[in-house]
C-alpha cells in the first residue's frame, strides 16, 4: 500500500502519476511513428525504383501543393451496391437519428469535466479562504462527475451502434472515409482507452486524493486536465472527419489520398468548427447541469436540499452563459471561414436554400436571452433586497419582446399569390423594415446589453452600495448604458440610409458596444460592490418554481440549438458524402426540408433527455445504495457521522 | 411510496413542459416555408444538332434557375436556383437581391453606361477592356486552377470563358479581398460542384444572350470556335439518334438546305434559288439573302421597327435568323404578317446554320439563274438583268452543290397561288 503520509512521499508519489499518465498519452502515438517510418521507407525504395505519382491538392496551395498519390480514387458511388436499407425508412433519418444521440452524449462527456475542472479549481483557491465553500464547490464538481461516468458508458454504446450503422447502411462512404483516415483511427481507439483510464482513477481516486489544497489535490486536478485534453483530442479527431466531409484536402481532384494526413485533418473548416464546438459543448453541459439541479431542487425533501440544488444550478446556468457568450463571435467566424472557403457554400447557408433554418436559429436565440432573463428575475426571489428592482423587470420585458418581434421578422413573408398580389410584393412596406440587418442588429445587441444589465441588478440587488464614489459609479454605469445603446439605435438607424457594403461595417461597433456594457460594466458594478453592506444573505432554495422550469426550457433550448444548427452544417454539403469529392448517389441524397428536420430534432432531444433522465436515475440508485449503507453502518456505530463527500 | 409518487409527478410535469416545448418548436418548422432541396439531375450529354436554339435557351433557364418560372419563385420567398446556382451571387432580376458577384440585367437607373446594358452586350465590351489584355499577359503559361489562357475574342467567347476559368478576368470589384482583382469567387463551372457539362454550359451562355434579344444566339459558335472542337465531340454519353423523342419536325444539321426547306414547308410561299421545290411560292418574298438582308437592315421600315423595340439584327446573318426565329420583329413592306410563329422549335442549332448559310448565298444573280423573280409586291421591283456580266452557270452549280440532289416531295403549288393573302415573309 501507498503510504501517503509525509509531505516528501506525497509529492512523489504525485509527480510518480503524473509521469506515468504521461507516457500513457504517448502511447497511442507509438503506432504513428512505426507507420510513418514504414511510409518513408516505401517512400525511399519507390525513388530507387521509379518516379512515384504526384498529384495536385484539391486545397492546398503553393510549395506543398503536389504529393505522392496513397491511395485510390473515391470510387462512384452506385445505389443499392453502396447503399444499405430498412425497408423504406430513409437510411440518412438512421444515421442522423445515431449521430445526433452520439454526439449529444459524446457533447456531455466532454462538457461536464470541463465544468467539473472548474469547480474543483475553484474549490481549491477557496479552501484556503473558506472551508465550508471550497467543499461546497468540490463536492459539487463531484457529483457532476458521477452522473458523467454513467454518461460515458452511454457514450461508448452509441459510438458503437454509430459505427454499425454505418457499415449496414453506408458501407461505400465509410470504407472510402476509413482509408483516408487509417492513419489515424486506431489512435482514436486508443485514446478511447486512455481516456476511460484516467477517467477512472479520476473518478475513484477523489476521496483518497482529497487533501484539500494540497498536493494531492493538485494532482487530482492535474489528472482532471489530463481528462479534458485527452476528451478534447478526441473531439478534435472526430471533427476532422466532419469538416473533412465539408472541406476536403490532402486528396486530389479524384479523392486520392496524397500521403499527408495531417493535411486531411487540417481541412480549411477545422479550426473554427472546433472551436465552435468547444463553446457550445460548454453551453451544452452548463444547461444540461442546470436542468439536472432543477429538478432535484423540485424534487428535494427539505430546505438544505433544496438550496444546494438552487446553488448548484445557478451556478451550471451561469457557467453555460458565459460559454454562450462568446459562441456567436465564433459562428461568425466560422461562417467567414466557410465563405472564403466556397462563396456558393455560404450563400446556401444565409441567403439560398437553407436561409429558413437560420430564422429558427433566431427564434432560439431569442428564446434563450429571454430565459435567461425571465430565469434572472425569477432568482432575484431569493435575494432579500431585490423588490427594489422589481419595477424595472416589466421594462426590460418589453425591450426584449418587442426587440424579439424585430429579431423574428422574416425578410419576405410566406403568401399566397392574392396576398402577395395585395401587398405588392412579399416584403411588406412597413414591417419588411425590420426583416433587413440593420434592424437585427439593433434588435439583437440590444437583447445582449438588456441581459447585462439584468445580471448587474442581479449582482447588486441584495447590497447597499457603500463605496464613498457611489453616486459617480452609478452614473457612470447609467451612461454606459445609455450611452451603448443609444449608439446601437443610432448605428442600426444609419444602416438605412448607406450601401449594403459599408452597411456590415457597422455591426463591429455595435458588438463593441454591447461588449463594452458587458465587462465594463459588470468589472465596475464589482469594484463598486467591494465592501457594500449585505441587505440579507441569498435565500438559497428560495426560487420559485417557475425558475426552475425556466432552466429545463433554457436546457431544451440549448440541446435543440444544438440540433438545428447540426442539420443546418450537414445540410450545407447538399448532394455530397464528401463536398465535391464523394457524391451522395442514394435516393436520399436530396435536402429535407426544415418541418422533417425540425419533427427529427424534436425527437433526437426527446431521446437524449429520456436516456439522460435513465443516467440520472441510475447514478441516483447508486447514491441511494450508498446512502443506505452509510446509514446503516451510522446506526450500527450509534452516533458516528457519514463521511464528507461520500457519493 | 408518497414519495416515490412526488417524484413520479415532478417528471411527469417535466415531461410535459418538454414534450410542449418540443411541440412547439416542430410546429414552428412546418409552419415556417418547406424547401426540399432535391440533388441536382446528372449532366445529360445532348446531341447540339437535335435541338434548337430556343431548346438550348429554355435549358439554359432550368439550370440558372431550377424553374421556368423564377419570378414565381421568388415571389413565393425562395431563391431560384437551379444546379448552376448562378443566382446565388449574380442578379437577375430586379426583384432579387445578389451582389456578390456581378449582375446579369441592364440596371437603367446605374451612372456607369457598362451597367445600363444587357449581359449580352456587356460581354462584347469585357473583351476590350485594357485589363483584360493585362489578364491575358498575366496568365500566358495558363491559369493555375483550370489550364486555360485567356484568348476570348468575341462577347459570347468572354462569356464561355468566364464559365472555364473565371480566374482569367475577374471584374473590377469582384475578386476576392487581397487579390487584387485577379482570384474569383466563382468556382470553375465544369468542375465539382456545380460539374456542367459543356452543352449545358452553352446553355447557360445561350440564356444569356437570348434573354433580351433572340438573335444575339452565338454560343454554339463561340464555344467551337474558342475551343476549336466541334461542340458535343467529346461527350461520350451523347443520346442516340434513335432515342429522340418523337415531335413535330425538326431541321436537323445533317440535312441539306433542300431538305429542310421541304420539310419546313418554305416552298408554299416562298421561292429559293437551288431549291428544286421552292420554284413557285408567292406569297413571302424571294428568298435572294445575300441581296435583299443587307438592303432592308439599311431601309426606314427596319430602322423604325428598331426603333419601336421589336427588331435588333445588325448584320445579315442576325437578321435572316431574326426573320426565321421571331418573323414578327420585321414585316416587309408589301406583305402581311403571316407567317408561322413555331420555327423557333422547329430549328435544330445546327439545321438553322444550314438553312441561314444557304439563303445568305443566294443573290439576284441565282435568282435569275434559276429563271425566278422577284413577286410585284415588292418593294425592290424585278431583278435587273445583267448584260451578260454574270457567270449564272457558277451560280446555278453553287447552288446544286449545296441544295440535295434527293428530292423526293413533289407539291403542287397551284392552291397556294390562289391563296387571297401576301404573307409578310421577311
Amino acid at each position: 500500500m501507498l503510504n501517503l503520509n509525509g509531505e516528501k512521499k506525497k509529492k512523489i508519489g504525485a509527480w510518480l502519476l503524473l509521469s506515468m499518465i504521461g507516457m500513457l498519452v504517448l502511447l497511442p502515438f507509438t503506432p504513428a511513428v512505426v507507420m510513418a517510418a514504414e511510409e518513408k521507407a516505401a517512400e525511399a525504395a519507390a525513388e530507387g525504383d521509379a518516379e512515384p505519382e504526384k498529384a495536385k491538392d484539391v486545397f492546398y496551395k503553393g510549395p506543398g501543393e503536389f504529393g505522392i498519390v496513397s491511395g485510390p480514387p473515391a470510387k462512384e458511388m452506385v445505389y443499392p451496391d453502396d447503399y444499405g436499407s430498412y425497408g423504406d425508412f430513409q437510411s440518412r433519418t438512421i444515421i442522423w437519428i445515431a449521430n445526433q444521440q452520439h454526439l449529444y452524449f459524446g457533447s456531455f462527456v466532454l462538457a461536464v469535466p470541463m465544468f467539473v475542472w472548474v469547480m474543483e479549481l475553484i474549490g481549491i483557491l477557496q479552501y484556503g479562504k473558506d472551508r465550508k465553500a471550497g467543499k461546497k464547490f468540490d463536492d459539487l464538481a463531484h457529483e457532476m462527475m458521477k452522473i458523467s461516468l454513467t454518461a460515458y458508458s452511454v457514450t461508448a454504446i452509441l459510438g458503437g451502434i454509430l459505427i454499425f450503422s454505418f457499415l449496414a447502411l453506408y458501407p461505400g462512404f465509410f470504407r472510402y472515409l476509413s482509408g483516408i483516415f487509417r492513419p489515424v483511427m486506431h489512435i482514436y481507439a486508443l485514446l478511447f482507452i486512455l481516456e476511460s483510464g484516467v477517467l477512472y482513477v479520476y473518478y475513484y481516486g477523489w476521496d483518497a486524493m482529497n487533501d484539500g489544497d494540497g498536493d494531492w489535490k493538485w494532482s487530482h486536478l492535474a489528472l482532471g486536465t489530463m481528462l479534458n485534453a485527452v476528451g478534447i483530442v478526441l473531439m478534435v479527431m472526430a471533427n476532422t472527419w466532419v469538416s473533412f466531409m465539408m472541406s476536403p484536402a490532402g486528396v486530389d481532384a479524384q479523392g486520392r489520398f496524397l500521403g499527408d494526413i495531417w493535411k486531411v485533418m487540417h481541412n480549411p473548416l477545422m479550426v473554427p468548427i472546433v472551436i465552435h464546438r468547444i463553446l457550445g459543448n460548454a453551453a451544452f453541459g452548463g444547461g444540461v447541469v442546470a436542468a439536472y439541479a432543477a429538478f432535484k431542487f423540485l424534487a428535494a425533501k427539505n430546505i438544505e436540499e433544496k438550496g444546494h440544488y438552487d446553488w448548484m444550478s445557478y451556478i451550471a446556468m451561469f457557467m453555460g452563459i458565459l460559454a454562450l457568450i462568446p459562441l456567436p463571435f465564433a459562428g461568425y467566424w466560422l461562417m467567414r471561414e466557410i465563405y472564403a472557403y466556397r462563396q456558393q457554400m455560404g450563400i446556401t447557408l444565409m441567403g439560398g436554400l437553407l436561409a429558413w433554418v437560420f430564422i429558427m436559429q433566431a427564434t432560439m436565440i431569442a428564446t434563450l436571452f429571454i430565459t435567461v432573463n425571465y430565469y434572472l428575475f425569477q432568482a432575484m426571489g431569493r435575494m432579500p433586497g431585490s423588490e427594489r428592482y422589481h419595477r424595472y423587470f416589466k421594462y426590460m420585458l418589453a425591450i426584449l419582446v418587442v426587440s424579439t418581434i424585430a429579431w423574428l421578422t422574416p425578410h419576405t413573408l410566406v403568401m399566397t399569390p392574392a396576398e402577395l398580389k395585395a401587398m405588392g410584393g412579399a416584403q411588406h412596406p412597413v414591417v419588411g423594415n425590420y426583416g433587413v440587418m440593420s434592424a437585427k442588429n439593433t434588435a439583437i445587441n440590444t437583447m445582449i446589453t438588456t441581459t447585462c444589465v439584468c445580471f448587474i441588478i442581479y449582482q447588486r440587488c441584495n447590497f447597499n452600495v457603500k463605496v464613498p464614489w457611489a453616486w459617480k459609479g452609478n452614473l457612470f454605469l447609467f451612461f454606459l448604458v445609455f450611452g451603448a445603446e443609444a449608439n446601437i439605435v443610432f448605428l442600426g438607424i444609419y444602416g438605412y440610409f448607406i450601401p449594403a457594403n459599408v452597411r456590415i461595417g457597422l455591426s463591429v461597433p455595435q458588438v463593441a458596444s454591447t461588449l463594452t456594457v458587458l465587462f465594463i460594466g459588470v468589472w465596475m458594478n464589482v469594484k463598486m460592490l467591494k465592501g457594500a453592506e449585505s441587505v440579507g444573505e441569498i435565500r438559497w432554495g428560495r426560487m420559485s418554481v417557475r425558475g426552475a422550469y425556466a432552466l429545463f426550457m433554457l436546457a431544451v433550448a440549448f440541446t435543440w440549438t444544438m440540433a438545428v444548427m447540426g442539420y443546418l452544417r450537414s445540410s450545407v454539403r447538399l448532394h455530397w458524402h464528401v463536398n465535391e469529392i464523394l457524391r451522395d448517389n442514394s435516393p436520399w441524397a436530396f435536402t429535407n426540408p426544415l418541418g422533417y428536420a425540425g419533427n427529427i430534432n424534436s425527437f433526437n432531444v426527446l431521446l437524449f433527455w429520456t436516456m439522460l433522465l435513465f443516467v440520472f436515475w441510475l447514478s441516483a440508485l447508486a447514491g441511494k445504495g450508498k446512502e443506505k449503507v452509510a446509514a446503516e453502518a451510522a446506526a450500527e456505530a450509534a452516533g458516528s457521522a457519514v463521511p464528507a463527500g461520500s457519493h | 411510496m408518497a414519495k416515490k409518487k412526488g417524484a413520479g409527478i415532478i417528471v411527469f410535469k417535466v415531461a410535459l413542459w418538454y414534450c410542449t416545448i418540443l411541440g412547439i418548436f416542430a410546429a414552428y418548422t412546418n409552419w415556417l416555408p418547406q424547401i426540399r432541396g432535391d440533388a441536382p439531375e446528372a449532366a445529360v450529354a445532348i446531341d447540339v444538332s437535335a435541338v434548337t436554339p430556343e431548346m438550348l435557351q429554355e435549358m439554359g433557364e432550368k439550370i440558372i434557375y431550377g424553374s421556368h418560372d423564377p419570378l414565381g419563385v421568388l415571389a413565393r420567398g425562395e431563391g431560384p436556383i437551379g444546379k448552376g446556382q448562378c443566382p446565388l451571387c449574380h442578379r437577375f432580376f430586379m426583384e432579387q437581391k445578389a451582389d456578390r458577384c456581378p449582375n446579369m440585367i441592364a440596371l437603367k437607373t446605374e451612372p456607369q453606361k457598362l451597367l445600363q446594358v444587357s449581359e449580352e452586350a456587356r460581354s462584347h465590351e469585357r473583351v476590350k477592356e485594357p485589363r483584360y489584355e493585362e489578364a491575358k499577359k498575366r496568365l500566358a503559361d495558363g491559369e493555375k486552377d483550370s489550364g486555360i489562357v485567356p484568348h476570348a475574342e468575341t462577347g459570347g467567347q468572354y462569356l464561355i470563358e468566364s464559365e472555364y476559368c473565371p480566374n482569367c478576368f475577374v471584374v473590377e470589384g469582384f475578386g476576392l479581398k487581397g487579390t487584387n482583382d485577379t482570384v474569383s469567387p466563382m468556382p470553375i463551372i465544369n468542375k465539382p460542384p456545380i460539374q456542367l457539362v459543356d452543352t449545358e454550359i452553352v446553355a447557360v451562355v445561350s440564356y444569356l444572350q437570348m434573354r433580351d434579344d433572340p438573335s444575339k444566339w452565338t454560343a454554339k459558335d463561340d464555344w467551337e470556335a474558342y475551343f476549336g472542337e466541334e461542340l458535343g465531340a467529346n461527350e461520350e454519353d451523347a443520346a442516340p439518334a434513335e432515342e429522340k423523342p418523337a415531335g413535330p419536325p425538326v431541321a436537323l444539321g445533317s440535312e441539306s438546305p433542300e431538305e429542310i426547306v421541304t420539310k419546313m414547308t418554305c416552298y408554299a410561299c416562298h421561292k429559293i434559288p437551288g431549291i428544286s421545290v421552292a420554284k413557285t411560292g408567292a406569297i413571302g418574298p424571294l428568298l435572294i439573302e445575300g441581296t435583299n438582308s443587307a438592303n432592308r437592315l439599311k431601309s426606314p421600315e427596319y430602322q423604325a421597327a428598331v426603333k419601336a423595340g421589336k427588331a435588333h439584327a445588325t448584320t445579315p446573318r442576325e437578321y435572316v435568323i431574326e426573320s426565321i426565329m421571331d418573323p414578327g420583329a420585321f414585316i416587309v413592306p408589301g406583305f402581311a404578317d403571316d407567317m408561322m410563329k413555331d420555327f423557333k422549335h422547329k430549328f435544330t442549332v445546327s439545321g438553322l446554320d444550314v438553312l441561314v448559310d444557304y439563303l445568305l448565298a443566294q443573290d439576284e444573280a441565282a435568282a435569275l439563274a434559276d429563271g425566278m423573280d422577284r413577286l410585284p409586291n415588292e418593294k425592290e421591283g424585278p431583278i435587273k438583268k445583267p448584260e451578260a456580266k454574270v457567270d449564272t452557270g457558277e451560280a446555278v452549280a453553287k447552288n446544286k452543290s449545296m441544295s440535295d440532289d434527293k428530292q423526293t416531295v413533289k407539291v403542287s403549288s397551284s392552291g397556294v397561288i390562289e391563296s387571297s393573302t401576301f404573307i409578310g415573309l421577311n
